[in-house]
């Protein structure tokens, strides 16, 4: 008998997979290159995360049940408003400096993983803490 | 606040069986009927009567606000 896929496991696997795909495609396009070798190493991720979707779709899987759709949904509210937050501070940065903030490409992919992963870090805190 | 008191483990122990077990028959996971024993999760009224179905309580039986 198979034994199930824990959903935590299922969820940081994702996560990680969706993260490595988002850091590689930004790192791809900053560097601006269509040679032969950019384009092999880009299928790189690619398989990665199909083959990570597969197993986990393929595997059986423990059932979604509310108590984690309800951290999930805490998470997703706590890290809005971290983001929120970090936006405002940076406004308020830009304003109170009389300066302009320019975020490259790069930077904002990075920012964007970085949210993905700590919306995945808060909910691992609800979910193995309780509410 | 009231604080919600379960006697889940209880009854389990009486019906003999195990979290995992009490959990799939009532389509949940395992760690959260551990947290309900342990008062760190309040359950949903579909959750709290389909555990009181499954030991054929009443949910006044399984689930008690104490002061």
């Amino acid at each position: 008998m198979s034994s199930k896929l824990s959903l935590r496991k299922k969820i940081i696997m994702r996560t990680i997979s969706q993260s490595v795909v988002i850091l590689f495609s930004g790192e791809i396009i900053m560097r601006g290159q269509h040679d032969m070798l950019t384009k092999i190493i880009a299928f790189i991720p690619i398989v990665f995360f199909l083959s990570i979707l597969f197993y986990t779709n393929r595997k059986d899987c423990e059932p979604r049940d509310e108590m984690a759709r309800f951290n999930q949904l805490k998470a997703g509210n706590l890290s809005y408003s971290i983001t929120l937050c970090a936006i405002g501070l940076v406004m308020f940065y830009a304003l109170w400096f009389k300066t302009s903030v320019v975020i490259s490409l790069l930077n904002l992919v990075f920012i964007f993983v970085a949210m993905y992963i700590l919306n995945l870090a808060i909910f691992l805190f609800y979910d193995i803490r309780g509410n | 606040m009231p604080k919600l008191i379960t006697k889940i483990k209880e009854y389990r122990a009486k019906n003999n069986m195990k979290q995992e077990e009490l959990a799939q028959l009532i389509g949940v996971r395992r760690e959260t009927i551990g947290h309900l024993e342990n008062g760190k999760y309040n359950p949903s009224l579909k959750m709290a009567m389909d555990i009181a179905k499954v030991f054929m309580v009443s949910v006044e039986e399984l689930f008690q606000f104490m002061d």
